[in-house]
């Protein structure tokens, strides 16, 4: 029963990134039917950046007080958070405006195009090996009726947590959030009622690039690295999650993403840890098979 | 003739050339299994199925090598069927996105079964594939393609892809069409497969995952995925293009991704929904509107 | 008195079809204006150029005096004109009170908004009753109500509305028209595309006939009512 609980608590800490990810990648493709297949790139930028921060401030050769750990925790965010924001910005004007509204294959090809070059740039940058992101946060490791959580998992969690309780206030009780789920619905009725459909996707696109941005930073902390390639898988699984869910509602992307990191676990402690990457794409092919639109529903593509 | 080419030019270009003439093969594979509208995100998976399957054969069992790769390719054959047959009564996005699904189940499979090289991949593989036997093939693939566009087969799947419901009040077979074409492209795929592993010499798990089913998709798009040449035309153009930039290894690669997103936004400029994408020449592309019956200028 | 909403020459193709081919027409401030014709004559796309949806390939739209025709369709709302599209096409995820809010989406007044929003209100009363709930769930009349009301919203000089009665019963299309007049008699100009000629010539102070892309004819109201084609085929004699 303990291990249970705990495989249950590690599976909820992993699956909130999960989350994160799928929604930027849900968020983009509900909102202006774009498949980015440069986000899990953005996602890799974020951890880059917290590496580079980190290690150029030499903010973590000391042990730091917990105070100061979150400041730094918190100032790496933001950095990352903005350059992230400024990428997905730039992306959208050059790469996804242009591409988008017509084959829904373009954009992606479009978008993988940058993926490759976004790729192999960091690997001229840092090397093809993971390096290694120091952890600002002091190990401490909390236990709870005999469940065990690092400092790490809860700041990563607390930050997922943070992100999608906000993303949810911006669609659901803000103007540009509304306006954002009418252009999902249909762009068109959207245009005519006022809404000015190109800052959408802006707006959008730079929401999403700077979720992923801090889904990197939290991720390139809890594992101590960060390397080129991280977003590849990540980022399938994260499609992943939106494709279960569909892309109606972003509560069920968030509880996607949740579920399949508790599966996951499950599976890791239970049964193999070589299944673990099987885990989501059986979860995609019984869902698809069952209900092609996804879970919770999807608007028409 | 690799005898001359091989005199000729430097062992670097034949390499390059065999490759990309391999690609050629395995991409023209998604031109039969994407004519009736599919979209197949799986295709370097059923490729390295028939890889596996060929080498095996011809590794651990001894079986002359075009048995092994018929073998390989009639693998990627019947999975074919099988994912067309799963995917029928789905649409386009969720169909493209089960074949994925599939995709990267059997590279975890692969990663998986011991007995195929796991982790590892499969090694040993013998040297069989030489240009000789890639570009004649390859040959032959392209006249099957430039058959099948001309024939009922390749007319009943262009209508299926264009309009799924007209086709079938015309009295078009659209499950079996679909079913078909898809199938072929597979088998194809596995063909191509097979005579890659059997040049590279290894075959790993990694080979047949998301990454590469997306390249090849490139390759069909880029290069016009309504002709039946091409997806010759972008595999080669795309695969000696960043042979042809080779400073150091990431650079040419970070100069290939920008080279592929800006040819993709600049050739789509004005371009509106469902028209053939492509890098065509200009003057290819006015040549092929004189094959095609003129447009009506106004609606009847 | 020159025209508040002028096109002259207007043709908008979509690929090789050509589906307006030199439409001339226009509407003076206080006026209703029907467009009439079948399916596929081309009214939706007459309207979809005027709000900048669609881009056409020549003639020119002037609004107020003002060239309309490279605008984007939020500017064009901002103009002062506001769309009713064919088929209603509510925002059916966002509740009643949110797609009115997303009619006046243009004006960033807070306080004029609320005002507005309890005006329209006032003129719909079952979209008070049902402010909370999803579009989605109100039925086809009721969406219509909406979709009006979602237009009104952003204070338009004129209303752009397409196929309005589409896929109502009578006895809804009966009281929209009524509406249409009220609308009038707020100073509103309104343009509107209809199949159903009865009850627009009811309504309307000038209809245009449209036939594959072209105006065949145009007058007052009583003229079109009296005159043989329209009686034969849209009137049914």
């Amino acid at each position: 029963m303990e291990q249970f609980v705990q495989q249950l608590v590690n599976g909820i800490m992993a699956g909130s990134t999960y989350a994160v990810v799928a929604l930027g990648f849900g968020l983009v493709f509900s909102v202006m039917r774009v498949v980015n297949l440069a986000h899990p790139e953005i996602f890799m930028i974020g951890a880059y950046v917290a590496f580079v921060v980190i290690t150029g401030l030499h903010a973590a050769d000391e042990g730091l007080g917990v105070l100061a750990a979150v400041a730094v925790f918190l100032g790496v965010l933001l950095v990352a958070m903005l350059a992230t924001g400024v990428a997905g910005l730039v992306l959208e004007r050059l790469v996804i405006r242009p591409t988008r509204g017509t084959y829904i294959l373009t954009p992606f090809i479009a978008t993988a195009g940058v993926s490759i070059a976004l790729q192999n740039s960091a690997q001229r940058l840092f090397g093809p090996d993971p390096v290694r992101v120091p952890s600002v946060i002091p190990p401490y490791t909390f236990t709870l009726g005999g469940v065990r959580v690092t400092s790490m998992q809860l700041a990563t969690f607390l930050t997922a947590v943070a992100i999608m309780l906000a993303l949810r206030y911006y669609v659901h009780s803000t103007r540009w959030g509304r306006a954002t789920r009418a252009v999902a619905e249909k762009p068109d009725v959207a245009a005519a009622c006022g809404v000015n459909v190109n800052l959408v996707s802006q707006l959008t696109v730079g929401i999403a690039s700077i979720m992923a941005g801090a889904a990197g930073v939290a991720l390139g902390l809890l594992y101590t690295s960060a390397a080129p390639f991280m977003g590849l898988l990540y980022g399938l699984k994260s499609f992943i999650c939106m494709l279960v869910a569909g892309n109606r509602h972003i509560e069920a992307i968030m509880a996607v993403g949740l579920l399949l990191g508790v599966v996951e676990a499950m599976v890791t402690g239970y049964i193999s840890s070589n299944l673990r990457d099987a885990v989501a794409f059986a979860l995609l092919l019984a869902v698809l098979f069952f209900r092609p639109q996804g879970l919770f529903g999807s608007y028409e593509v | 003739m690799s005898s001359f080419l091989l005199a000729h030019l430097p062992a670097f270009w034949v390499v390059t050339l065999i490759t990309a003439g391999l690609n050629a093969i395995i991409t023209m594979g998604l031109y039969f299994s994407n004519s009736a509208g599919a979209l197949s995100a799986c295709h370097a998976a059923l490729a390295g199925m028939g890889a596996y399957v060929a080498a095996v054969l011809t590794t651990n069992l001894d079986w002359p090598f075009p048995v092994a790769l018929l073998a390989g390719a009639v693998v990627g054959f019947a999975t074919g069927m099988l994912l067309a047959l799963v995917t029928l009564r789905m649409n386009e996005l969720v169909a493209g996105l089960t074949t994925l699904a599939f995709g990267e189940t059997i590279v975890i499979i692969a990663f998986n079964l011991d007995y195929i090289g796991g982790a590892n991949g499969f090694i040993g593989i013998p040297l069989q594939t030489t240009f000789d036997a890639v570009y004649p093939l390859l040959a032959l693939v392209v006249l099957a393609a430039w058959r099948f566009d001309r024939s009922r087969l390749g007319y009943a799947a262009r209508a299926c892809r264009d309009n799924p419901h007209a086709a079938a009040a015309m009295g078009i077979n659209v499950p079996w069409v679909k079913t078909l074409v898809f199938a072929l492209g597979s088998g194809i795929a596995g063909l191509g497969g097979g005579l890659r592993a059997h040049y590279v010499l290894v075959q790993n798990p990694d080979d047949m995952g998301f990454f590469f089913s997306i390249n090849y998709l490139i390759f069909w798009v880029f290069g016009g995925s309504h002709t039946f040449w091409g997806p010759v035309f972008g595999a080669m153009f795309l695969t000696i293009l960043p042979e042809l930039l080779r400073f150091s290894l990431y650079d040419r690669f970070i100069i290939y991704g920008v080279i592929l997103t800006a040819i993709v936004i600049v050739r789509l400029q004005g371009v509106i929904t469902r028209v053939p994408l492509g890098c065509r020449p200009a003057f290819v592309a006015w040549l092929s509107h004189l094959r095609r019956p003129p447009v009506p200028a106004e609606p009847g | 008195m020159s025209a508040l909403l002028q096109v002259n020459g207007l043709e908008v193709a979509y690929g090789p079809v050509r589906a307006v081919r030199g439409v001339d027409l226009e509407v003076h401030q206080g006026e209703i204006r029907a467009i009439l014709g079948a399916n596929g004559a081309g009214k939706s796309s007459i309207i979809r150029a005027i709000m900048g949806l669609v881009k056409p390939r020549g003639g020119t739209v002037a609004f107020g005096g003002r060239a309309l025709d490279k605008l984007l369709p939020h500017k064009v709302n901002e103009w002062g004109i506001a769309w009713v599209p064919e088929g209603r096409q509510v925002f059916s995820t966002l509740t009643v009170e949110e797609n009115l809010l997303m009619g006046a989406f243009g004006r960033r007044n807070g306080q004029a908004t609320d005002t507005r929003q309890e005006h329209i209100m006032d003129m719909f009363p079952t979209l008070r009753e049902r402010r909370t709930q999803l579009a989605g769930s109100l039925s086809g009349g009721e969406q219509q109500m909406l979709a009006i009301g979602r237009a009104l919203m952003s204070n338009p000089r004129l209303l752009l509305m397409d196929e309005p009665s589409l896929g109502l019963a009578p006895k809804v299309v009966r009281s929209l028209f009524d509406l249409v007049e009220e609308i009038r008699a707020r100073g509103i100009s309104i343009l509107m595309a209809e199949q159903n000629a009865r009850q627009a010539l009811r309504v309307a102070d000038y209809a245009y006939l449209l036939e594959v892309g072209e105006i065949r004819g145009g007058g007052s109201a009583r003229e079109m009512e009296a005159s043989e084609t329209i009686r034969r085929v849209y009137l049914g004699g």
